[in-house]
Parts: C-alpha cells; sequence; structure tokens
C-alpha cells in the first residue's frame, strides 16, 4: 500500500522526488533550490526598498 | 529599612541599574522615527516571528523525537512546519542583513548591537547544521560524513563528531537554541536602547537621541 508520505510527494506541485538538479558557472555549483531562494532573497530586498510602507494616520 | 541597608542589597542595585540603562519608554516604544516607515525596517521582527514559530514546532517535534516524521502524517506536518519555518528565518534574517549593512547599521556607537547580530547568524548556521544532521535519512548521513572532515581540518574533531547522531541531537534543541535565544534577546534589548539607526542622509539624530 502506498504510504501516506508517497500520496504527498505525488499530490506535490513540483515533483521533489529525485537527486537535485545543479547549476554550473566554471567552479562555482549551486543547486536549482538553492538558487531560487537566493534569487527570492534578492526580489524581497529590491521589493523592500521600492515598495513604498503605507502610511499612518498623522499627529 | 535606610539608605545604606538598601546599596548592599543586590536586587535593589539591580533595578536601579536596569531602569537606568533599559527605560521602560524605550523597552517598549508606542512611536518610531519617520524614516522607519519602510518595509526594509521590517525583516528584523518577521525573523523573530519566524524564531519563534521554529521554537514552538521544534517543541512540539521533541515529544516524538527526530523519526517521528517518518511513520506519521501529523508527524510531517510538524516537521514541514519547522523546515519551512527555517526557510524563512534564513531568508528574513539574510534581507535584514543586507538591509543593515547598506545603511551602515553600526553608526551612532551601535557596534555592540551589529557584532550581536553577526553572532546570532553565526550559531543560527551552527544551530540549522545539527538540525540538518538529525533528520535521520539519506541526507542527514551525507551532510555527517562531509562534515566531519571540514571539522576535522579545522582540528574541532575531537569536541563536535556530526558522526554521533546523540550529540547533535543534544546540541539542537537544548544548547544552541539557548544560545540564539540569549543571543537575540540581548540584540533586541541594544536595538531599543540605542534605538533604529537613521538613514546616512540624517546624521544629525545618529546618537539616538531626539527624533
Amino acid at each position: 500500500m502506498e504510504s501516506v508520505m508517497h500520496r504527498a510527494l505525488n499530490m506535490a506541485f513540483i515533483n521533489l522526488n529525485h537527486p537535485a538538479h545543479f547549476l554550473g558557472f566554471g567552479p562555482f555549483q549551486v543547486s536549482v533550490g538553492n538558487f531560487v531562494i537566493i534569487a527570492a532573497m534578492f526580489v524581497i530586498f529590491l521589493l523592500a526598498i521600492f515598495i513604498p510602507f503605507p502610511q499612518g494616520k498623522e499627529e | 529599612m535606610s539608605k545604606s541597608s538598601v546599596e548592599k542589597n543586590w536586587t535593589a542595585r539591580l533595578r536601579r541599574s536596569t531602569l537606568e540603562t533599559m527605560e521602560p519608554e524605550d523597552l517598549l516604544p508606542d512611536n518610531q522615527p519617520a524614516y522607519v516607515a519602510s518595509w526594509i525596517y521590517v525583516f528584523g521582527v518577521l525573523t523573530i516571528a519566524s524564531l519563534v514559530m521554529l521554537i514552538a514546532t521544534g517543541l512540539v517535534l521533541t515529544l516524538e523525537g527526530p523519526s517521528w516524521w517518518h511513520v506519521s502524517s501529523v508527524g510531517h506536518f510538524w516537521n514541514s512546519m519547522h523546515l519551512w519555518s527555517v526557510e524563512l528565518f534564513f531568508v528574513f534574517m539574510v534581507v535584514h542583513l543586507w538591509g543593515k549593512f547598506w545603511m551602515a547599521a553600526w553608526r551612532g556607537k551601535r557596534t555592540a548591537t551589529w557584532i550581536t547580530g553577526v553572532l546570532a547568524f553565526g550559531t543560527s548556521i551552527v544551530t540549522a547544521l545539527t538540525g540538518y544532521l538529525i533528520q535521520t535519512n539519506f541526507d542527514s548521513q551525507w551532510i555527517a560524513t562531509q562534515a566531519k572532515d571540514g571539522f576535522n581540518a579545522m582540528g574541532i574533531g575531537a569536541f563536535f563528531n556530526t558522526l554521533n547522531t546523540g550529540q547533535a541531537i543534544l546540541l539542537h534543541v537544548s544548547l544552541l537554541p539557548l544560545v540564539v535565544g540569549v543571543i537575540v534577546v540581548w540584540h533586541i534589548l541594544l536595538v531599543r536602547r540605542k534605538g533604529v539607526v537613521p538613514p546616512i542622509d540624517n546624521d544629525a539624530t545618529i546618537d539616538g537621541g531626539v527624533f
């Protein structure tokens, strides 16, 4: 019988049930998962700087 | 009680020195300088919120042990909550670090605030490593054998053996969370005491005085 964990993995939006994919830039190597996280951090950082903060009531 | 006997009382002296260095208005302020109205100032408290979730989910996981998630969907849920809390914890902490680095947040006698932040980052990484070591799967075996060579090369393999799962569990659930917690509380108290660092072009308020 299929275990609960296998069913959960099969239902995942992205199939994670395989070895990680890696990107290579010369001697530098990074997994796709880590690369996505780092790219997301850059995007969040830039959004935090440029998106205006909602202003509260002036006193 | 006479004044001299109060002076000898260590609790009275501690209370007075605490109130002098940590005024209640600074510890729990009800307003902030105008420049704090930016999303980049939100990531410190987001890191703290993630840490609270990490500790709460970690406490649940301690009830059933590190192998629970292999055999129980409830265990898998709490393990996943712990995993995503640590992912967000590090994402928020790194964005907080970038923000503070680019605004040179050590200005205005805030060196200790910066250093405690560095220490919190470093101890969090070691805590995360011990977490990876106790996943009880092939991933943790791979990390343990690779990290063993690294720690041996640094000359500390005799004190910290990554192949010793029992040592990794105890470090992860008792000692290291305590160290991270103490450093984070210390960091927050320093931020409250010194105030949030002003922008670089607003050095008139740099010493944390009148905003």
